[in-house]
């Protein structure tokens, strides 16, 4: 069930109809979530649904345990938590792509082995729940939070239906209290979770989704050549941010509606003026599980510098494997990697630095993206070296013109956000413009909209 | 709502956001509505697809003069497996195609041949389809509807689900129809890789006289299905009308486009093609049946089913344009 499909919203009509009539009980309320959240997530494939079950039984209990346990007890549970789920991952995840190249280092070293492949279904936001999952387990180990002795609340805390598939990942310590305290419905969630549903619908259905197909047309011919390779990776760029900020927004959009306040998941990332500037806004909540979960723990910047940027180097990397299991998200990774470590001590201060600074940073992401949006190690050199040649398909021109009547709507509202700095600036205006401008969004999407309902593309992860 | 329930705002606060917005997105709808009345917004123009684009640019191709003293008309197949300009070189006289796709189907083929015959006078009009257009007359409302509203210069709106209803009520349509519509859409798959975009695609079949090639590559497993062949009876209506349009002075030339040798059986080669050919020309009274086209090609000499490859349209071409000749000769 996507949140861009019409099952989605009667799903939501129904839920909040229950949800208004269990108010008296939060822990019914707790209940109804999680029951809704497993029906949304086995809407996909019921079959995954224990999965998700095993996963968050084995961290709730390991959790408890951890409370009355001693030192090295406490370290064995958490290896039991790290094993299970990392197990899970793994095996769904990356087995495949182990064992290929396994089997591909083999054979060119002249070694017939018989290693079977096991092309299991990947399950929809495994990466981001047993993260999640995982997360509460480091966090009750670390002291950062208690460990819960509410069920109700931790299966709801893992599964909730609005970030379960596509995060934000969010942390025990900000979203589980709220499932045991008092969570009012206020007009200024119910306000808030509009704009933000719109917004967030807006850029998937109208801006993405549209982008999608611009750069489908490029990136799925490796051989292509010219301009039309950097015109392509800026769509992918937008249409990457728009498909998963879209979805934050929405997530963060129906939480709010919910009474919950779920942590930002993107800060106007391409206003970026540093590679570290745009880490600090783009998937903030992955960025910071893996800062505060293995870079401050490997020793962060506190030791010498050669450390320090092995530390970086190895942090970008498990991003980019969280990404997927390929080469190209293990290149992407280390290319960020690699930039933020050269560019760690840039601190630009005057106006000219910060537009230099700003170039300088899209260059170093959107060139990444041609890492991400790849399939093969191939097609990325293909497009890194060919982009350059005076080639130009005779549909340039209509190309840039489309690329360029999706792109204004959301610069707009973003230069808008920026300068107001406010993320939510419609929530300021009177209520007669607030109400043309989300008019104006609704109609957008209604002409946008595709019945079907397209994927986002972070489902996948 | 009290607080003791957790629901801290009032009713006027829901209504104010969410009826607000939902009363500007009718005021919109109201506003393009009464545009597209008026005058002020421009004529529906939805080429939004391959189809439609094709759709469309037949329909303005049939109502403009032209020189042309051939016109090819028929299916996709007529549209995709003849070069029109390079039969006009062969020829020596312009040749225009207005050759469309098999789902509109005979009834909208006449509405094109009357509207060019209302401001041009050629000397021939070739029928061009494929056996599997003679077999089933199967015009698809989706696209019979985006034809006539288009001629008619009335907005246009398919699609049956309650989201769509929605959207016609709203006057999604309008907006989609005369402005999404212009916009230049990309084509998907090899479309996408040939042609690009709806824009691009309309342009190519301007300069090639209407004329396109299908990009795709043949995927065997296309070539599925009966290979036995037979004219349809309701084409009988349809081809009387057909014929009834066409001018004394204008000669009515039927032919049909070849099938994958993998495809169709001895028995289609030897004797079926003749007697469907034969059939099917009789549908229309006067017409003169091109016998000497070949009714199988190698595989690998086409797209899909229906259409040959681009490599492969010179010399289809060329072969039409002999049996042309000879087939003038012989009247």
């Amino acid at each position: 069930m996507y949140f861009n499909s019409s099952a989605f919203f009667g799903f939501l009509a129904v839920f909040f109809l229950l949800h208004y009539l269990a108010r008296g009980s939060l822990r019914n309320r707790n209940r109804l979530i999680v029951a809704a959240s497993y029906v949304f997530y086995g809407w996909w494939d019921w079959r995954f649904a224990p999965l998700l079950l095993f996963s968050s039984l084995v961290d709730f209990y390991v959790g408890l345990s951890m409370e009355k346990a001693d030192s090295s007890r406490r370290r064995r549970l958490l290896l039991l938590s790290l094993s299970v789920n990392l197990g899970v991952l793994g095996f769904f995840k990356y087995f495949d792509f182990f064992a290929e190249n396994v089997l591909r280092g083999l054979s060119a070293l002249g070694i017939q082995a018989n290693l079977p492949l096991l092309n299991v279904i990947l399950p929809v936001g495994i990466s981001f729940f047993t993260f999640q999952s995982l997360g509460y387990t480091i966090d009750v180990f670390r002291g950062r939070v208690q460990a819960t002795r509410d069920m109700t609340a931790y299966l709801a805390y893992v599964s909730f239906f609005p970030q379960l598939v596509a995060g934000p990942i969010e942390r025990a310590a900000n979203l589980l209290p709220q499932f045991t305290s008092a969570r009012p419905l206020t007009k200024q969630g119910l306000e808030t979770g509009t704009w933000l549903v719109l917004w967030g619908m807006f850029k998937k259905v109208v801006i993405a989704d549209n982008l999608g197909l611009l750069v489908n047309m490029v990136y799925s011919d490796p051989s292509i050549e010219g301009p039309v390779i950097f015109l392509a990776t800026v769509a992918f760029g937008f249409q990457i941010y728009c498909d998963f900020s879209g979805y934050s927004d929405i997530a963060r959009g129906v939480a709010s509606w919910l009474g919950f306040q779920l942590m930002l998941n993107f800060n106007l990332p391409y206003f970026a003026v540093t590679p570290s500037d745009f880490w600090r806004r783009w998937h903030i909540s992955l960025s910071s599980w893996f800062r505060d979960n293995v870079y401050i723990p490997l020793g962060g910047s506190r030791c010498s510098a050669l450390r320090s940027n092995l530390n970086l180097l190895a942090t970008m990397l498990l991003i980019g494997i969280w990404h997927g299991a390929g080469w190209n998200f293990i290149l992407w990774g280390l290319w960020h990697g690699g930039m933020l470590v050269i560019f760690r001590k840039y601190k630009p201060k005057n106006l000219a630095q910060r537009a230099g600074g700003w170039m300088l940073t899209m260059g170093i992401i959107f060139y990444g993206r041609v890492f991400f949006g790849s399939q093969s190690l191939e097609q990325i050199q293909n497009y890194s070296l060919n982009a350059w040649l005076p080639v130009f398909p005779v549909w340039f021109s209509s190309y840039a013109l489309l690329l360029a009547v999706f792109l204004i709507p959301l610069i707009a509202v973003e230069v808008w956000q920026k300068m107001t700095n406010d993320l939510t600036p419609s929530l300021s205006l009177p209520l007669l413009w607030r109400s043309v401008l989300h008019g104006m969004l609704l109609f957008a999407i209604l002409l946008f909209w595709d019945n079907r309902g397209t994927p986002f593309i972070y489902f996948q992860f | 709502m009290t607080a003791n329930h957790g629901i801290n705002f009032q009713f006027t606060d829901v209504a104010r956001t969410f009826g607000c917005p939902l009363a500007v997105v009718l005021l919109i709808s109201l506003g393009f509505r009464l545009g597209a009345w008026l005058g002020f917004l421009p004529p529906p123009r939805p080429m939004l697809d391959a189809d439609r684009t094709v759709v469309i640019h037949q329909a303005d191709a049939s109502r403009k003069p032209s020189k042309a003293k051939v016109l090819l008309i028929g299916d996709s197949s007529c549209m995709m497996n003849v070069d029109a300009a390079r039969l006009s070189e062969l020829l020596g006289v312009d040749v225009l195609n207005l050759g469309s796709v098999r789902v509109l189907g005979l009834k909208a083929y006449s509405t094109l041949l009357a509207n060019h015959l209302k401001f041009n006078q050629p000397e021939k009009i070739v029928l061009l389809v494929n056996p599997n257009f003679v077999r089933k007359n199967s015009p698809s409302k989706i696209h019979v509807d985006a034809f006539d509203h288009y001629l008619a210069c009335r907005d246009y709106h398919y699609g049956t689900t309650k989201v769509w209803g929605l959207r016609r009520i709203l006057g999604v349509h309008i907006v989609e129809g005369r402005l999404i519509g212009r916009l230049p859409l990309p084509l998907p798959k090899q479309f996408g890789d040939f042609y690009g975009f709806t824009t691009e695609l309309y342009r190519y079949m301007e300069k090639h006289r209407g004329s396109a090639v299908d990009p795709r590559i043949l995927n065997e497993k296309s070539l599925r299905g009966s290979s036995d062949y037979w004219v349809d009876p309701s084409y009988l209506e349809e081809s009387a009308v057909f014929s009834a349009s066409i001018p004394s002075a204008t000669q009515l030339f039927v032919g049909l486009t070849p099938l994958p040798e993998s495809f169709s059986n001895e028995e289609f080669r030897a004797f079926q093609y003749k007697s469907l050919l034969r059939d099917w020309s009789a549908a229309f009274p006067a017409a003169v049946p091109m016998n000497g086209l070949p009714p199988t090609l190698p595989d690998e000499y086409f797209a899909t089913k229906t259409h040959l490859s681009p490599q492969a349209v010179g010399s289809f071409t060329e072969r039409l344009h002999r049996e042309l000749l000879s087939a003038s000769a012989m009247e």
